[in-house]
């Protein structure tokens, strides 16, 4: 009678010990391959996808060299036109740089068809007026957020024309917010210079 | 010998213990005023037993004494091992999908189920009287549990927190594990399916003078199913697990027995989600169960019942997602519960109308999980209950049972929960029950300690120590009719105006540097309402018809719409044919389920809208030839009608099966005897 009551409770004591750690499996080469760079269009342009995941360290991009730049103090460098963390854009211009960056935001242009920069309608980043903690970025507008899904989705009829730190234009247009693996974070732009109006 | 009826169903209940646990020897020395009625255990006229089937149920949930069926002042259903193995049903969700007034519904969170139009949190699942851990989003996945452990469920609708605590508020539903039936048995079960779904089961069985013991096993497992071929989604995971259990009882003397209780359940399955974002990922979740429970029960004195019962459990559900072509979003969650009780409960017989219950629990808590602000969290709560089933008259038949429990927790302090429920037969063959009670669940350990931040969404979930208990005030109303022999009838309504339930809602909305944070909060208010009706007829040729309607009305009284995902009409139905000459038994059974609501923001606008998903019909269909009496072929169709879709109501698609059972003795099974109670 022992036997039977260890044999019932024993064994599946036991057992429990038995079931693997399933977690901290390995990355293949695919994990870790990174999805940032550029890539040539052909027609002019190029798409650019950027690692802006973390939460709190910005991305720095240059439009002449088509890099990121590291970036000691971001409101006195000269050295960057446009910067991503997460889902947010700024300008080296207005509260965020000395640069002078300023963008036009034209809604309802073909992207493909802009050759030129327009005459007016520049605005660059102000000091937050909505009190919500954020700046108003000039190009903070650049999606449509899903509430139900928090699918952040970019308006593609959305072209912003900036004019560089250097005094070049600049067509961008935000094409996605996800690399292909799904990852947010990685902004996604195909951007390509225009002429001076 | 001529006993009035309520003396009739207390003596009956103890003649019962006496017969299948005791002999007769107990009942001459503590019931000299009855003893000629346990003279032969097989007298025809005895309402327990005729010939060597016993035609008395013995249920315990209702009032955590053994009671039969038909005698039970609280409405039990009862789903036992006879319908349980014609229903070719694997799990319990399957068992219970197709019973009246069950709202089973699938989920990431597994087979989740519905009372009385509450929510699978407030539904207390019990193993042999004791409360099972593990719950995902709230909800218990009653597919962990698989048809080889079950002897029978005991379903109670409405509350139950006077005798069972937290979380007892929509129903109970208490698993009955599997006891022997023959001095020695044995049993094997195997079958192949669609989704090449395997299903192998054993049990062996030792009854004897002194010992009775019964071992079961079973391995399971499916691939996974995709209703959506559009994305690479599957719909429900595969799966692969095994199980075994044991239930042994030892006696020590003809009063006194030891109950020792253990059972382990291993379940792996794996299944392809996709985010809205675009991203793919692989998912892997291990569950495991262990619960062990050793009892001691016995009669102190002939009117006089003492049962002490330590119980321990403790699941672990690992949970790994496995981003495809990048490790951004992989995640990998480990969860540890463990929950320890300990459980005194006495009953007494006094004077000739009495029968009195009181108890204590002690119970201990502990949940490790990464989602938990501080890693972890612990809770200790001791409850006191008492009751007493009072006969205020034998003819006709009205028994009172006031009852209350009071619960003293670390987190919340004292909770009490009171219920009176009546039981009145004005004539023979009708029975009408009534019931006011409260019920309540205590927060989570989720709701209370968790922390989650999605920085990617900017919001953080946050839980609330200031949480108190989900209430609930029950009123119900019943009749069952068993006119003639062939036919029974029943009608129900019930009401539920459920207090303080726990939602998430906005504590801070977003400021300079931080997120906005949600947070649990008790403001939920809301009612469900509704009748059922059930109807058994059995006809002659060995044809049977069960057919059960549940109404269920909802209304969120914050929102002011009714509740998410509750059909307003269900249906149920069962045939079964018998033709005892073959030796075949042919079931069909079904469901209709009709349109729910569900709410989300489709549009984007901040304002969720309802959606309504399509009513649907289930029909499964199992016909069993027995071969030699010893073996039984089988074979049968699940969800013929390939009712299901990927959004609402991913049931798993039509599917066939076929199969063996064996089993000895080689007679055809009879019911098992009755024994058991909240005791391990």
């Amino acid at each position: 009678m022992t036997r039977i009551l260890l044999l019932a409770f024993g064994v599946p004591a036991l057992l429990v010990a038995c079931a693997p750690d399933i977690g901290g499996h390995d990355d293949t080469a695919a994990d870790t391959a990174a999805p940032e760079g550029n890539v040539d269009e052909g027609d002019g342009t190029t798409t650019t996808v950027l690692d802006a995941t973390d939460y709190e360290t910005w991305v720095y991009f240059e439009l002449e060299s088509a890099s990121t730049v590291s970036v000691g103090d971001p409101e006195s460098s000269q050295g960057w036109d446009l910067a991503f963390q997460r889902y947010l854009p700024k300008l080296n211009g207005g509260v965020s740089g000395s640069g002078g960056v300023e963008v036009a935001v034209l809604e309802g242009d073909d992207f493909d068809a802009i050759t030129t920069a327009p005459d007016d309608g520049y605005v660059t980043d102000e000091p937050d007026a909505d009190e919500d903690g954020v700046p108003e970025y000039a190009m903070a507008g650049w999606y449509d957020y899903d509430e139900a899904t928090h699918v952040l989705s970019s308006k593609d009829d959305l072209v912003y024309v900036l004019r560089s730190v250097e005094g070049g234009f600049f067509k961008v247009r935000i094409e996605s917010y996800y690399d292909d693996a799904g990852t947010p974070g990685f902004m996604t732009f195909r951007w390509g210079a225009v002429a001076s109006p | 010998m001529v006993a009035r009826p309520g003396h009739r169903f207390v003596r009956s209940r103890i003649e019962n213990e006496f017969h299948f646990q005791y002999g007769l020897l107990l009942a001459l020395l503590a019931w000299p005023a009855v003893a000629h009625a346990g003279d032969e255990p097989d007298e025809p006229d005895d309402p327990a037993l005729v010939g060597d089937e016993p035609i008395l149920e013995i249920v315990v949930t209702a009032t955590r004494t053994e009671t039969p069926l038909g005698d039970s002042p609280v409405a039990v259903e009862v789903i036992d091992r006879d319908e349980i193995e014609a229903s070719g049903a694997q799990t319990l969700d399957e068992l219970l999908e197709e019973h009246p007034g069950m709202d089973v519904s699938r989920s990431f969170a597994g087979s989740t189920i519905r009372m009385q139009g509450l929510d699978p949190q407030q539904v207390l699942v019990l193993v042999d009287g004791q409360r099972v851990i593990g719950r995902k989003a709230g909800a218990v996945d009653l597919s962990r549990y698989p048809v080889e452990w079950i002897e029978r469920v005991e379903i109670v609708k409405g509350p139950s927190s006077v005798l069972y605590g937290s979380d007892a508020m929509g129903g109970v539903i208490n698993i009955i594990t599997r006891r022997p039936t023959a001095p020695l048995s044995a049993e094997l079960y195997g079958s192949y399916g669609t989704l090449a779904a395997v299903d192998l089961a054993a049990g062996v069985g030792v009854r004897r003078e002194r010992v009775s013991t019964m071992f079961t096993g079973g391995f399971h497992r499916a691939d996974a199913y995709d209703l959506d071929p559009r994305d690479v989604a599957t719909s429900g995971s595969a799966y692969s697990g095994f199980d075994v259990g044991n239930r042994t009882e030892l006696r020590l003397s003809p009063d006194w027995r030891v109950i020792g209780r253990g059972g382990y359940l291993f379940r792996d399955s794996r299944g392809i989600d996709t985010s809205d974002g675009g991203a793919v990922f692989d998912r892997r979740n291990l569950t495991e169960e262990g619960q062990v429970a050793l009892g001691l029960d016995g009669w102190p004195t002939g009117r006089s019942r003492l049962q002490v019962t330590g119980y321990a459990t403790w699941y672990r559900d690992q949970y790994d997602s496995d981003q495809r072509d990048s490790s951004a979003l992989d995640t990998y969650e480990d969860t540890r519960e463990r929950l320890a009780q300990l459980a005194v409960q006495y009953d007494r017989y006094l004077g000739e109308s009495h029968l009195v219950t009181v108890g204590t629990e002690g119970l201990n808590e502990w949940m490790l999980s990464d989602r938990l602000e501080a890693g972890s969290g612990e809770r200790w709560r001791l409850a006191l209950f008492a009751q007493d089933e009072w006969d205020l008259s034998d003819a006709p038949r009205l028994t009172l049972l006031p009852g209350a429990r009071l619960d003293l927790d670390t987190q919340f302090g004292v909770h009490p929960t009171p219920k009176l429920s009546a039981r009145f037969d004005p004539v023979e063959r009708l029975v009408i029950r009534a019931s006011y009670g409260w019920g309540y669940r205590a927060p989570s350990f989720k709701e209370l300690l968790l922390y989650f931040e999605n920085p990617g969404a900017g919001y953080v979930v946050a839980g609330n120590l200031e949480l108190v208990p989900e209430t609930s005030r029950n009123a119900s109303l019943g009749v069952e009719w068993e006119p003639t022999d062939w036919l029974w009838l029943s009608l129900g309504a019930f009401r539920n105006d459920l207090d303080n339930l726990i939602t998430t809602g906005t504590l801070e909305e977003a400021e300079a540097g931080s997120p906005t944070r949600y947070g649990y909060v008790n403001v939920a208010d809301a009612y469900t309402q509704g009748g059922e009706a059930a109807l058994a007829l059995g006809l002659p040729a060995g044809i049977g018809v069960d057919l059960g309607y549940a109404l269920t009305d909802t209304r969120d009284l914050v929102e002011d719409r009714p509740l998410e995902g509750r059909a307003l009409h269900r249906g149920t139905f069962r045939l079964t044919w018998r033709y005892e000459p073959w030796g075949t038994l042919a079931v069909l059974r079904g469901s209709l389920v009709g349109s729910r609501p569900y709410y989300l923001d489709v549009d984007g606008d901040g304002v969720e809208d309802r959606s309504d998903a399509e009513p649907y019909a289930t029909l499964d269909a199992r016909i069993s030839k027995e071969l030699w009496g010893a073996v039984s072929l089988f074979a049968g169709a699940d969800n013929l009608l390939d009712a299901g879709d990927a959004e609402w109501t991913p049931l798993p698609p039509r599917s066939f099966y076929a199969g063996l059972t064996g089993r000895y003795p080689w007679e055809v099974r009879r019911h098992g005897a009755p024994e058991g109670g909240t005791e391990p």
